[in-house]
């Protein structure tokens, strides 16, 4: 799979030579939620909301495809209603995605691909009780890891002048919980931002 | 006591976790070099009504965990009842005495969705039921 993805980055970025690559930086909202075995979760789990701020480079593979990687940082987890107030399942992490988007001459896009989550840290905020407040483990046997393979769905529009807007959805594939809870961080995200038309390689 | 008679301790917290301090918490006396089998009832009192909640929290055993961290005195605790993972619970444990003195248990129910493993230390998840009983040991 490494293999694999190196040899299409690389190939993406041979043809990209004489193409008109573009950065951009972005920010916005994400609704995160949790996929889970966990009793409580199915049962009480709620939207966490949250925000993300990254960077995107674009580079054309013709004149309507092109690969779309960047870095983001993010938070990702749950609330959990308990007791009449919600305890928060927080990530700090940071993605890479690796995508291939469509664009229209309109200016909408639409994409998708891998995208390589990383969990900086976590904890659990006990909202009403501060002193609770959990510092995760991540390790085989701790809390949590911190890889998190997933796959990215993205939609959104472009002005001419290079503000962006878009929304994507960003799926776990890994189930990050190494007991036997299961634990996958899902996340809807709201975009806006801005892309650099003339940084030619 | 394994094999002998049988004797309960209780605690009252009407607030729960938090708050106010227990209303009623009893001294747990047991004898030195002796081995109890503990197990452990929760009640909800409310409007006069009791109504046992154990079977409520074992439905959920696999985000709850009993701690019973002995301080002051020699004893040791194992639990010895597991959830449908096969990590430790905390209802049904044994007690092991040594010699004679005098302590505090700390008394823990830990709620930890998702979170529970079969080594955990006590401070994974938040507390449900947090409460520190005085311990003689004769």
């Amino acid at each position: 799979m490494k293999k694999s993805i190196i040899f299409l980055l690389s190939i993406l970025i041979s043809s990209a030579t004489f193409a008109q690559v573009s950065f951009g930086v972005k920010a916005g909202y994400n609704a995160a939620s949790v996929k889970s075995n966990d009793a409580d979760i199915t049962a009480d789990g709620q939207t966490l909301s949250g925000f993300h701020i990254g960077t995107v480079l674009n580079v054309p593979m013709n004149k309507k495809f092109a690969f779309q990687t960047g870095l983001n940082l993010g938070t990702k987890g749950v609330s959990v209603a308990h007791d009449g107030h919600g305890d928060k399942y927080k990530f700090t992490a940071i993605d890479i995605p690796l995508n291939v988007v469509v664009t229209s001459k309109k200016g909408l896009f639409a994409g998708t691909g891998l995208n390589l989550g990383y969990n900086l840290s976590g904890k659990l905020d006990a909202h009403d009780d501060p002193t609770e407040n959990y510092d995760f483990e991540f390790g085989s046997d701790k809390n949590f890891t911190r890889a998190d393979l997933g796959l990215n769905f993205l939609v959104g529009y472009q002005t001419k002048s290079g503000i962006f807007v878009s929304a994507n959805s960003l799926v776990s594939l890994t189930d990050i919980a190494p007991s036997a809870t299961s634990w996958k961080n899902n996340v809807i995200g709201l975009s806006i931002g801005y892309t650099l038309k003339n940084s030619k390689k | 006591m394994a094999g002998g008679a049988s004797t309960s301790f209780i605690m009252e917290d009407p607030d729960g976790d938090g708050g106010n301090p227990p209303s009623r918490i009893d001294t747990i006396k047991l004898n030195n070099n002796k081995q109890y089998t503990v197990t452990v009832k929760i009640y909800n009192i409310s409007s006069g009504v009791v109504k046992d909640v154990s079977a409520t929290v074992l439905m959920q055993a696999t985000s709850h965990e009993f701690y019973f961290i002995p301080s002051g005195v020699s004893l040791t605790v194992q639990k010895t009842d597991k959830d449908k993972n096969g990590y430790p619970i905390g209802f049904l444990s044994t007690w092991q005495t040594s010699s004679a003195g005098n302590g505090s248990l700390l008394f823990k129910l830990m709620h930890k969705t998702a979170l529970k493993g079969p080594n955990d230390g006590p401070n994974v998840g938040h507390s449900d039921i947090q409460l520190n009983l005085p311990i003689i040991i004769k």
